[in-house]
Parts: structure tokens; sequence; C-alpha cells
């Protein structure tokens, strides 16, 4: 389905992937995070080959496009088990996380539960975040936030983002590449998106 | 400390579904199957209940830096603590009364 590929993301770039259904984005995303193996893939940090699970572990962190956090939960705990204790400004005057905090996972809705995951991705010291669909099951208000979200933590990270939400994903990168055929384009007008 | 808090949590979620496999045993088999169905067919029953129901979860952990593989074979090293910490107790119990 996917052959040679290159793709390069920098710290601070916002990289948007688009492509049709089925077309393998989800799968070239999971290639890069580690979580499917593949021969011969190559993923490169910094120069430094990362190409076993424990060593992406640490530098790369992925949003499927489901729901991950264990249903058992609180937000509290999955919060307390997913950010570093230093990093006290995580609920910050987030007033929203902190209206949800003593709900369990399971009884969270959809969009109140997307935001919570993107938000716990991008506060992991990783130095890049892969996100497909995250703008899925949420509400325009709900969008704008994650929108504000990501450019904040861009700073210093890289980021790759695919979403059928169009609008959102050319709204807050700063470069597109379309997956096509198994090969990756780098598009720079976004008249070709039309496709 | 915030790997081992994760591998803690995911052991905890193990317990339910091994405890309900054990007392299966226990029922059927006698009270002495308890720590072996504790540490093979309850322990697998529950790894086998996520993997077909709860197959996402693994990403949570991946995401805070503990693969899969690590995740398992760590909860199956806290399985055997308790059991030789549960064991001892009821050792204890009996040397009591």
């Amino acid at each position: 389905m996917l052959s040679d590929i290159y793709m390069k993301c920098e710290t601070g770039e916002i990289v948007g992937l688009f492509g049709r259904n089925g077309s393998g984005k989800s799968t070239l995303l999971k290639i890069i995070a580690g979580i499917i193996s593949v021969p011969d893939a190559c993923i490169r940090i910094n120069s430094d080959s990362k190409n076993t699970t424990k060593t992406l572990l640490r530098e790369i962190n992925y949003l499927s496009q489901d729901s991950f956090i264990p249903k058992h939960l609180s937000v509290q705990k999955a919060i307390q088990l997913s950010v570093d204790k230093q990093n006290e400004t995580f609920l910050g005057n987030d007033s929203f996380l902190q209206s949800i905090l003593d709900k369990k996972i399971k009884h969270l809705s959809g969009g109140e539960l997307r935001y919570l995951e993107v938000k716990l991705l991008l506060s992991n010291p990783s130095k890049f975040v892969l996100l497909d669909e995250p703008f899925s099951k949420l509400s325009p208000l709900m969008c704008d936030l994650v929108i504000d979200l990501i450019k904040e933590n861009s700073v210093r990270k890289g980021i790759i983002i695919t979403d059928h939400n169009h609008e959102n994903v050319i709204r807050v990168c700063s470069r597109f590449v379309l997956l096509e055929n198994g090969k990756l384009q780098n598009i720079k007008e976004k008249g070709a998106l039309l496709y | 400390m915030k790997k081992l808090q994760n591998i803690l949590d995911f052991f905890q979620s193990t317990l339910l579904i091994n405890l309900a496999v054990c007392l299966l045993f226990v029922v059927f088999a006698g009270v002495e199957t308890f720590f072996l169905s504790f540490l093979s067919l309850g322990f697998i029953a529950s790894i086998f209940f996520k993997e077909k129901y709860r197959k996402n979860e693994y990403l949570f952990y991946f995401n805070n830096g503990v693969s899969k593989l690590n995740i398992i074979v760590f909860s199956y090293f806290m399985t055997i603590g308790a059991s030789v910490l549960l064991g001892g107790i009821v050792f204890l119990i009996k040397r009591i009364f």
C-alpha cells in the first residue's frame, strides 16, 4: 500500500497529511510511531536512527482515531498517570478540564474525551506528536480550543496531523503533504487538495 | 515513577478477571487450585480479555512510555508478587489459628 515514502518534520512545524479514505494515512502514522513494524522503515530523529519501539517510545506520541484512555480511570487519574509531577501548568486555568476532573472516562462525551486525549499527548515531553483525526467529535468551539493547544505546543514539538476536517487542518498547519497511490507528495497550493 | 504507576494501574485492571477465573476454579476444582489458576489461566484470561475488548488501551500506556510487551511482562511479575504475598498471609493465618 505504501512505498518509497520520505517524510520530514521539524520542531516548530505542523504538517498536515491529506489523503482519501484508505490511502494509508493512519498506517503511515503508526509506522512512524513504531506501533506497526515494517521491514526497511527508517525513522531518524536528530540524525539518530530510532528503529525500535523502545527508542521511539520516548520521542513520539500517537493519537489514534479511536479513544485509548482506559475506561476504568477517572480524568484526574488519567492526568496523574500521563503528566509529570513537575508539569504543574497542565491544568492551569483550563476551566473545562477542571469541571470534568472527577468524572470517569467512560462517562465522558466523545468531544470531552477527544479534547482530554489531545491535551494529554501535547503535554508529554516527547519531541513529536502524531495526531490522527484530532478534530473528530469536537464542536466548533472545542475545535478552536484544540487548534490553540496545537499552536501553543508546536513551539517545542514537531506535529503531524491528519483529519478529514480539512478546514481546521488548513487553519493550523504550516505545511501540507498528500498521500496518493501509496506515494507522498508536497502540496504547494491549497487548490491541489481538490481531489 | 510514572512508568511504575502505569504498570501498577494495568496490573490492577487485570485483577478482576483473574480473580473471577480463580473463583471458578475454586468452586469447581477446590481451594488448592487457586494459586495455580491465579498464575496461569486467570492471568492469561485477563490478557485475552484486554486483547479482545480493550486493545486500544495499550496505546495509553505506550504514550506514557511503557510498551505492550513490557506492561504484560511486569504485570505478570506483579501477579507473582501478589500470589507470594497472599500465600504468606494464608500461611501465617494457618499457623496462628
